[in-house]
């Protein structure tokens, strides 16, 4: 019985800790103990006290759909009847129509259709007294045994390690603790390995760091286990070398192209820890302009290091990413594994000085625009980039990203206040 | 001008009572959300009856029985001690029987288990300073497998957890009254701390 504050609320302040109240339920609660614990100075408190009944069967494991008969046998000594007991799952009282008295100190429910277990340490079966005290309990595992994991898909990064991921069969709702290991072993001879670094990558995946031979096939395979049994996968054969990705492009850099408003010239650096193998590499650019999620695709960039964009908005922020794919290392003849993408790089294209079909403005009114447009840069750079001696056209573009965002959150806090 | 080298040792009793009662707090708001997050992953009801669970320290005092401080804080010692080794038995239950999917749950009752030890280790040096020996402690032997059903574990780790909120609550009403005791028996010292 508890009589001190529930360990649920917030913390007492010092204040309501050692009040009155709170010492007062302490006393209460000493009232109710017979613990002579707290002053002594050897304490044994690890004992237990003698079972006061035993469910049968204890912590069974069932498949769902299945049904079981349990019983609740009370210690004689106690001098309960049977009829003086009832049953709860996971807290809820079972209905007595389900009960039946075996002897006089024995008592059985019976459970038909059972789901899968509701939490994953099992369903709480519990034999209580008619006061409510619990005499017994035991856990079921309701759940289903696995399935065959499939799609097994790796992949190696730089050629150093080896990550591999995997479908639970049944999107792996089993109800019960199921355990997934990954093993290895080279094709021809050795021993299996078993993977040790799980969910690496997802749920279902694992990575394995090092030790690993090139030129030689492994064979792999996910081995699926729980309370009602064993799963095998289909073993995947794969070489290293046909599994390659690398890491996204580096140095990536977007810039004007002259006063070409409608262009972006794109440039990257190859994936360095891959420049002492012999690879091709194929890449791909995507890019967005800056208040659209959507992104397009530019995938006939072939193994240039550099690639132009046309057709772009004039005045117009740009993100771009850039990704590669390494293929044929050492004369491997599978399609590589796609990098991810770059971090996105911004740029502005030029604006157009004409709007098509608008009338010139006058000169005077341009001039206005163009004037107060500068006097807010030039203070943007005092700003932002005093001392910076080298002012070029990406200074200007660094600007008009902080302009278009500095633009947008206005526009938010606008509408916010709206 | 004060430039005392070394604090005087009221005022040394003083900080460290303060530092324990701030770790109390600190584990007692950490104990309550962890009961929230124990009792949803293991079924249970708060409410549920647990006078069947034994070898759980109570927070109880036995009425009329005044104690000296050196009782009082080596009742306190004894009560950390158990629950760091009963954490440390809720812990590996956890991952080996009931939850052994749950890292981030076990990581909150490892960070639980490691503020107990500090919060040992500062009652020690609480004694020691003091001038009282530590009381002896004879760890209980690593638990024999298949001792608890499954459903005992679930039950004993929830008692753990109860008692050692109320542990943290009868720690912090006993070390402020170490602290008045220290304060009325020696130099006055800022007692903020302990009146907030």
């Amino acid at each position: 019985m508890l009589l001190l504050d529930a360990p649920g609320n917030t913390e007492c302040p010092a204040q309501d800790i050692c009040d009155s109240r709170a010492l007062s339920s302490i006393t209460r609660y000493m009232a109710n103990t017979d613990n002579p614990g707290c002053g002594s100075t050897v304490l044994s408190w690890v004992s237990l006290t003698g079972n006061p009944a035993v469910i049968s069967p204890q912590d069974p494991t069932l498949v769902i759909g299945s049904s079981l008969t349990a019983t609740c046998s009370v210690n004689s000594d106690l001098h309960l009847k049977a009829e003086d007991l009832y049953w709860t799952l996971n807290g809820r009282r079972l209905p007595p129509e389900s009960y039946k008295v075996l002897n006089g100190t024995t008592l059985s429910v019976a459970l038909a259709n059972l789901n899968g277990s509701r939490q994953q340490s099992g369903d709480n079966l519990v034999c209580h007294s008619r006061d409510g005290s619990i005499l017994a309990g035991s856990c079921l595992y309701v759940g289903l045994p696995p399935e065959k994991p499939g799609n097994i898909t790796c992949w190696s990064k730089n050629m150093k390690d080896l990550t591999c991921q995997w479908a639970p069969g049944t999107d792996g709702e089993t109800y019960l603790h199921t355990n997934y290991t990954l093993k290895y072993k080279l094709r021809w001879y050795g021993r299996d390995n078993t993977c040790q670094e799980y969910r690496t990558a997802g749920q279902y995946s694992c990575h394995i760091p090092k030790d690993l031979a090139l030129f030689t096939p492994y064979e792999i395979w996910v081995e699926a286990s729980n309370r009602l049994g064993v799963a095998v996968s289909e073993v995947v054969m794969l070489d290293i070398l046909d599994v390659v990705t690398t890491d996204p492009p580096a140095d990536v850099t977007v810039s004007r192209v002259g006063d070409l408003e409608d262009q972006l010239s794109v440039r990257w650096s190859s994936p360095p820890a891959l420049k002492d193998f012999l690879f091709q590499a194929k890449y791909q650019i995507q890019y967005r302009v800056e208040d659209s999620s959507e992104w397009k695709v530019v995938d006939d960039v072939g193994n240039q290091t550099s690639c132009r964009l046309a057709g772009l908005r004039p005045g117009t922020v740009y993100f771009v990413q850039v990704r590669c794919n390494p293929f044929g290392i050492y004369g491997s003849k599978k399609a590589g594994i796609w990098s991810d993408w770059s971090n996105p790089t911004a740029a502005s294209t030029p604006r157009s000085d004409r709007v098509p079909g608008v009338c010139d403005p006058k000169s005077g009114e341009q001039n206005t625009t163009l004037r107060r447009e500068l006097k807010q840069f030039f203070g943007w750079v005092k700003k932002h980039a005093y001392g910076c001696s080298n002012l070029s056209i990406k200074l200007y573009d660094q600007w008009r990203v902080w302009l278009q965002k500095s633009h947008k959150t206005r526009n938010q806090v606008g509408a916010t206040r709206r | 001008m004060a430039s005392a080298e070394q604090s005087p040792v009221p005022l040394q009793h003083h900080n460290l009572c303060s530092r324990i009662i701030l770790l109390a707090r600190k584990i007692r708001s950490d104990v309550a959300s962890l009961l929230e997050s124990y009792v949803e992953r293991q079924g249970l009801d708060r409410t549920i009856s647990l006078d069947s669970v034994d070898g759980v320290p109570v927070a109880a005092v036995e009425q009329g029985g005044e104690l000296t401080v050196a009782e009082q804080l080596g009742a306190n010692l004894q009560a950390y001690r158990a629950f760091q080794a009963l954490l440390g038995e809720v812990l590996e239950e956890q991952r080996s029987h009931l939850t052994p999917l749950d890292t981030d749950f076990h990581a909150s009752i490892q960070a639980v288990l490691l503020q107990v030890a500090a919060l040992a280790y500062q009652l020690e040096e609480l004694l020691a300073l003091l001038g009282h020996s530590r009381p002896a402690w004879e760890a209980a032997g690593p638990e024999a497998p298949g001792r608890h059903s499954l459903f005992e574990m679930k039950l004993r780790g929830l008692k753990v957890l109860q008692e050692l909120a109320h542990w943290t609550v009868r720690s912090v009403r006993d070390l402020r009254q170490v602290a008045m005791h220290s304060q009325g028996s020696g130099t006055a010292a800022p007692d903020s701390q302990f009146s907030a």
